[in-house]
């Protein structure tokens, strides 16, 4: 049986994916540098952690759906 | 007109079963979380944030992309068949596991610099091929079950309405990816 494609509700979740994976990739970097850069970056590099687990959480893995039903 | 009680059985198990499953995963990322949290702790706690000056950062920042880089062709995969585009899912699905074979590759350098540079005798060095091995293992097995996925995917399973099989997938790499957020700092960074 073939499937029909819902090309513009997959087009639009796809744009929000590729944007979330620019924000970690450029969080990456920043984390990176500072780390070469500073003599103590503990404090800078907890954030950053953070906000890279946050977002996939919450985007990859659709942390909030655990609390909701159905797809 | 009134169900019969397996079709009214049926139609309630369709409404709560995703939410269990997902409660179930989650509980399980739960505990795994606290598995990570010993060993990233025990890394900490014998020696503090030391490293030694022989990291390979390079590679570290290379597989880490790499991982990222796997994190949004899985998403893909999953907002594919989601979306009813099984060509999607198969491509996307094939693309993670290449990546994810691409970070095992990365690893294996990791382990032969850490032999070299700081071996499982010195204090870091234990500290490091435990965690990497870890996470490793993790990765390994994700790689399984993506390709168990890829290949009910390539049979025809999963629908729109009814991809569990590939969701449960994809959430356990991200939760992989998400563990590597943590590891990375912690090895190379701090």
């Amino acid at each position: 049986m073939t499937m029909q494609v819902d090309a513009v509700g997959l087009r639009s979740k796809a744009r929000l994916g590729i944007r979330v994976a620019g924000w970690l990739a450029v969080l990456t970097v920043v984390e990176y540098f500072v780390a070469v850069g500073l003599d103590s970056p503990l404090v800078w590099l907890l954030p950053l952690a953070a906000a890279k687990g946050w977002l996939i959480m919450r985007y990859f893995m659709h942390v909030n759906e655990v609390f909701e039903g159905g797809h | 007109m009134a169900l019969s009680a397996g079709a009214a059985h049926e139609r309630a198990e369709a409404m709560w079963r995703p939410r269990a499953n997902r409660l179930g995963l989650w509980l399980f990322f739960a505990s795994e979380a606290f598995l990570f949290a010993a060993f990233i702790s025990a890394r900490f706690v014998t020696s503090g944030t030391d490293k030694p000056d022989t990291l390979n950062q390079p590679l570290a920042l290379g597989i880490t992309v790499v991982l990222l880089a796997s994190s949004i062709s899985a998403y893909l995969a999953e907002t594919s068949i989601a979306h009813g585009d099984r060509k999607g899912l198969i491509r996307y699905l094939s693309i993670t596991i290449l990546l994810g074979l691409v970070f095992l590759v990365g690893v294996v350098f990791e382990f032969r610099e850490a032999m070299e540079y700081f071996p499982p005798g010195t204090i870091y060095g234990s500290n490091f091929v435990a965690l990497i091995g870890l996470h490793g293992f993790h990765v390994f097995t994700g790689i399984v079950a993506l390709a168990v996925a890829l290949g009910l995917g390539k049979k025809g399973h999963f629908e729109p309405d009814d991809y569990w099989g590939v969701e449960g997938v994809v959430k356990y790499w991200h939760f992989v990816d998400l563990a590597w957020v943590i590891i990375y700092p912690t090895l190379y960074l701090f």
